[in-house]
């Protein structure tokens, strides 16, 4: 092997990312290290195939001929990111193993009773995730657009088993709880890279904002509008049609918001991360958000990188300007390659993937949209050991 | 087309109804002529109804509306049952003319002297009356609505669903913070503890003044104290068995009787600091009502005055209502726009009462008094009008002034030093005001006087913020009101926030900085602010937040 291979599957929305590299043991031998960052998609739709899903994992298996994954990063709880290892083993018998573990550290048996603020954020939090959920079941007919996949990926009961699985991947070994006051106690999985960890905080709360009133009479239109009920309701007699739809929006508003939320305090819980192999740097945010990369700006965390992993499957929030201009500088520091991945799906989440963050990123860096491969399919960049370009292939859905 | 209805509205808290079943019904009725459209709802034109059912968010029919004829002289909405306080009709009517009821205290002749114009585009206020479960009521300036909501909970040892929508003082409460609002804006997006805290403590003397002109329930207060209004809790006592059923963010009136002072609040939060201020003008109240009492009772024998002084309690507290409402009020057209402190709200009140009863300044004089006692202000002078610095030439046209931007425009302009505004600062107008009020002069009967009221705004950029470690300066609203007699075109009053104003000096600045200073760290450091949802950076790198008046109502930290 003479270079970093990353392999960036297209599951449909969510990620499944395998990095293989040269590496020595304790002898001094060559060996090939493989991670694996997050595995799993969306639950529902088209957007969720479970099928490829299985697909995906049995590749990564096969690859693997028996060894167990040097290390195994579940950057965040969301669905979209975790199901995959648990699936594998339940429909296929997939037994998927790891060396280590590293797990976003608000995922720690214990860890809410430990940070009482975290908790009373998550609580509220979790409230208003069961108002909407419960508003949404007693719906007829298809839900808001968008509405269906993060009631999906923000379920706690259905994450809870994954996390379970993935909590056990290197059992006997206990998992690592990951953040960036843990980062320095974090044993080096490596020899000849490093990993620098940016995110998340260890206490998590400084991750929700602020939840709009609950209880807002919910009502939303049903089908793919998104519209609120103002689309299904007239104004009465005597009320201007336009002040009636703004006060209908900004009820049905509040609760899409709190939504969001619980969505985006997941997100901006991931494990950031960033690896350093001869000089490449390559940037892994997970699905970090605005909030989340406020507080790495903040600790002047942010350097420039050769590769980013498109955070939170190429939405706005995902990639702020600060990402831009720090980790993507206009001008490069180096004259290595520079290419930007993101892994996302048209038509499963409102805004996501942002036409014009893409068009920005893709005028810093060479830009990979999984949209582009097959259900399954992948790309394969291999970064060389002495720097010169990176190589990008492309592989067909893996079969059988 | 001019329509005489009669509105009506529970006239006692929920509580105090379930108690005491009046055979009369529940409700009190009021008298109005409206000149609007009246529909089912009830819907007005300048408030709307809109009962949206809490479960599926469908709108349900409204109380229908009854005009005038067949042996009506007014017209009124229709309650199915007039003692059924849960039944839709009930509290949709019953909302509408608490709400109606409010906004007239404020609109009267001798009040404001001027309808209430809302700080949203449009006339129309929408209200929901069961806007979902919880403890909670709330304005929302940007759905234009007042959201009430209702709870569960324990009255009268009965198990019962209590509804927000019903309580004349809530109402009354959420309803002052519409009307404050529309008459200063600035408010809303304001970062001073002190200035958010005025509208809580604006909005809870309306409640108090509510309750004391509703004479079913003034009755009741008068007889449980005697008559004797410096009793604790004479009138927290109308919300005070409600308040056993609440939970969350409904708290019952704060406590009017109260002795806070500037530096015995047990934090310089909005909801602690409003106390000083609701206590403050609730003093006033009593003062009046003392002196009033006093002179009823000058001729009446020492031995009768106890049983006097019961009887004649009902109309002496009207009457100081009504004086504490006329002086509270008026004050609130002479705020200058921006930030607020206590002893600018102080200082407007001064001059608004001194511009309306020139000859008679004992209101003001124990209104300085109490303002000393409490550490609004460090010295009487602190409150003193400012002279104005200018006159109006023979050009100056006030139909122009009040109607044409460019002409009210350039007049500030050309008296910027006048107005205190500071070199360089960007002048913005605010909408002027018509404004006619009658006032009752002791002896001299009733005086009208029209005034054209003027107002400029201008931002600067004030002490540093910590923005996720970072520094940065926040942009803050300062302004000047000009109050022009229109008759005598002499200028009434000048009433300003500016540091380069007479008063830019007094401690009562400091201590409203240094409030500020420690409030925005403390609500940066819990979250209450989220610079990411509530800050947006201006191009000179400044940062302005926004809305943090609504966050903190909603949420019920106000």
């Amino acid at each position: 092997m003479t270079g970093l291979t990353l392999r960036l599957y297209n599951v449909g929305f969510g990620d499944a990312v395998v990095l293989s590299l040269p590496d020595t043991d304790a002898t001094g031998a060559d060996v090939t290290r493989t991670v694996l960052i997050d595995a799993g998609n969306a639950l529902t739709g088209t957007h969720g195939d479970d099928d490829t899903l299985r697909a995906v994992l049995r590749d990564i298996h096969a690859r693997l001929a028996g060894a167990p994954l040097d290390l195994y990063i579940m950057t965040h709880e969301h669905l979209d990111h975790i199901q995959g290892p648990l699936m594998a083993a339940r429909k296929d018998g997939l037994d998927l193993r790891a060396r280590s573990v590293w797990m976003t550290a608000s995922s720690e048996p214990g860890y809410y009773g430990a940070h009482p603020e975290a908790r009373r954020k998550r609580r509220l939090a979790l409230d208003a995730f069961e108002d909407i959920a419960e508003a949404a079941r007693g719906m007829a007919g298809a839900l808001p657009f968008g509405m269906d996949i993060l009631l999906g990926i923000n379920n706690p009961r259905a994450s809870a088993d994954c996390v379970d699985y993935i909590r056990d991947m290197s059992a006997p070994a206990a998992p690592h709880y990951v953040s960036r006051q843990s980062a320095p106690t974090l044993p080096q999985p490596f020899r000849d890279a490093s990993f620098r960890v940016l995110a998340p905080e260890q206490d998590c709360s400084v991750y929700y904002g602020r939840l709009k009133p609950r209880a807002l009479g919910l009502r939303l239109a049903n089908g793919d509008s998104g519209a609120p009920a103002s689309a299904t309701l007239t104004a009465p007699e005597g009320v201007r049609d336009s002040d009636f739809a703004e006060l209908l929006a900004f009820r049905a508003a509040s609760s899409f918001a709190n939504l969001f939320h619980i969505d985006r305090a997941a997100n901006d819980s991931s494990i950031v991360f960033e690896f350093e192999w001869r000089g490449w740097r390559l940037l892994f945010p997970g699905d970090a958000e605005e909030r989340s990369w406020a507080f790495m700006e903040a600790q002047q965390a942010l350097r420039p990188a050769h590769f980013l992993k498109v955070s939170h499957h190429g939405s706005h929030n995902g990639t702020p300007d600060a990402v831009l201009s720090e980790v993507l500088p206009e001008t490069p520091p180096d004259a290595r390659d520079r290419v930007v991945a993101v892994s996302t799906a048209d038509g499963a989440y409102r805004g996501v993937p942002h036409d014009e963050t893409l068009t920005a990123l893709r005028r810093r860096a060479r830009l990979l949209d999984t949209r582009s491969l097959a259900m399954g399919g992948w790309f394969e960049l291999r970064f060389p050991a002495d720097g010169g370009p990176i190589t990008v292939s492309e592989g067909a859905p893996p079969t059988g | 087309m001019a329509i005489p209805v009669k509105v009506e509205f529970l006239a006692a808290d929920p509580a105090m109804s379930l108690l005491s079943r009046p055979r009369s019904g529940l409700m009190q009725g009021r008298h109005f002529t409206l000149e609007e459209t009246l529909r089912d709802g009830p819907i007005s034109t300048r408030v709307a109804v809109l009962d949206l059912d809490p479960d599926d968010g469908t709108l349900l029919p409204g109380a229908p509306f009854l005009p005038p004829g067949r042996g009506r002289t007014r017209g009124l909405w229709q309650v199915a049952d007039r003692n059924d306080m849960a039944a839709r009709d009930f509290q949709q009517v019953s909302v509408f003319g608490a709400i109606r009821t409010t906004m007239a205290m404020f609109e009267e002749e001798d009040v404001l002297g001027r309808p209430l114009v809302w700080a949203f585009d449009g006339p129309q206020l929408l209200v929901v009356p069961r806007a979902g479960r919880m403890a909670n009521a709330f304005y929302h300036r940007a759905s234009r609505s007042l959201q009430f909501f209702y709870f569960d909970g324990v009255i009268a040892d009965e198990e019962t669903t209590v509804y927000t929508c019903l309580s004349p003082d809530i109402v009354a409460h959420e309803t002052a913070h519409a009307i404050l609002d529309g008459i200063a804006p600035d408010l809303y997006d304001a970062t001073s503890p002190q200035s958010l805290a005025l509208h809580e403590a604006i909005a809870d003397i309306t409640a108090m003044l509510f309750a004391a002109q509703s004479s079913r329930l003034a009755t009741l207060v008068l007889e449980d104290n005697g008559g004797d209004l410096r009793k604790p809790g004479a009138f927290n006592a109308i919300a005070e068995q409600f308040g056993r059923a609440r939970s969350g963010r409904i708290q019952p009136l704060r406590d009017l009787m109260n002795d806070r002072t500037m530096t015995s609040v047990p934090s310089a939060t909005p909801h602690a600091l409003s106390e000083v201020l609701t206590g403050t003008l609730y003093a006033l109240m009593l003062w009046v009502f003392d002196t009033e009492m006093a002179e009823e009772l000058a001729e009446v024998p020492e031995a009768e005055q106890a049983d006097e002084r019961f009887s004649r309690s009902g109309r002496v507290l009207f009457r100081a209502a009504s004086r504490l409402r006329r002086i509270a009020f008026r004050a609130l057209d002479y705020l200058p726009p921006g930030e607020i402190s206590f002893a600018d709200y102080a200082r407007a009140l001064i001059a608004a009462d001194t511009a309306s009863n020139p000859q008679s300044p004992e209101e003001r004089a124990a209104f300085t008094a109490e303002c000393l006692t409490r550490q609004i202000v460090a010295q009487a002078a602190d409150l003193a009008p400012a002279a104005p610095r200018l006159t109006l030439e023979p050009g100056d046209d006030l139909e122009a002034l009040l109607s044409d931007d460019a002409a009210a425009l350039a007049f500030a302009e050309r008296h910027r030093a006048a107005l205190y505004v500071p070199a360089g600062a960007s002048l913005t107008l605010r909408p002027r005001l018509d404004v006619t009020k009658a006032t009752w002069r002791k002896g001299g009967g009733r005086v009208d006087t029209r005034e054209l009221i003027l107002k400029v705004a201008w931002q600067e950029d004030e002490f540093v913020l910590d923005r996720a470690g970072i520094p940065e300066p926040l942009n803050v609203t300062f302004g000047t009101t000009l109050a022009i007699g229109w008759e005598t075109r002499e200028i009434r009053a000048v009433v300003t926030n500016s540091r380069l104003g007479p008063h830019g000096g007094a401690r009562d600045r400091q201590v409203s900085d240094r409030m500020r200073r420690g409030f925005l760290k403390a609500c940066i450091a819990d979250g209450t602010i989220d610079l990411l949802q509530d800050a947006t950076a201006l191009p000179d790198g400044s940062l302005r937040l926004r809305g943090l008046g609504q966050q903190l109502h909603m949420a019920g930290r106000s």
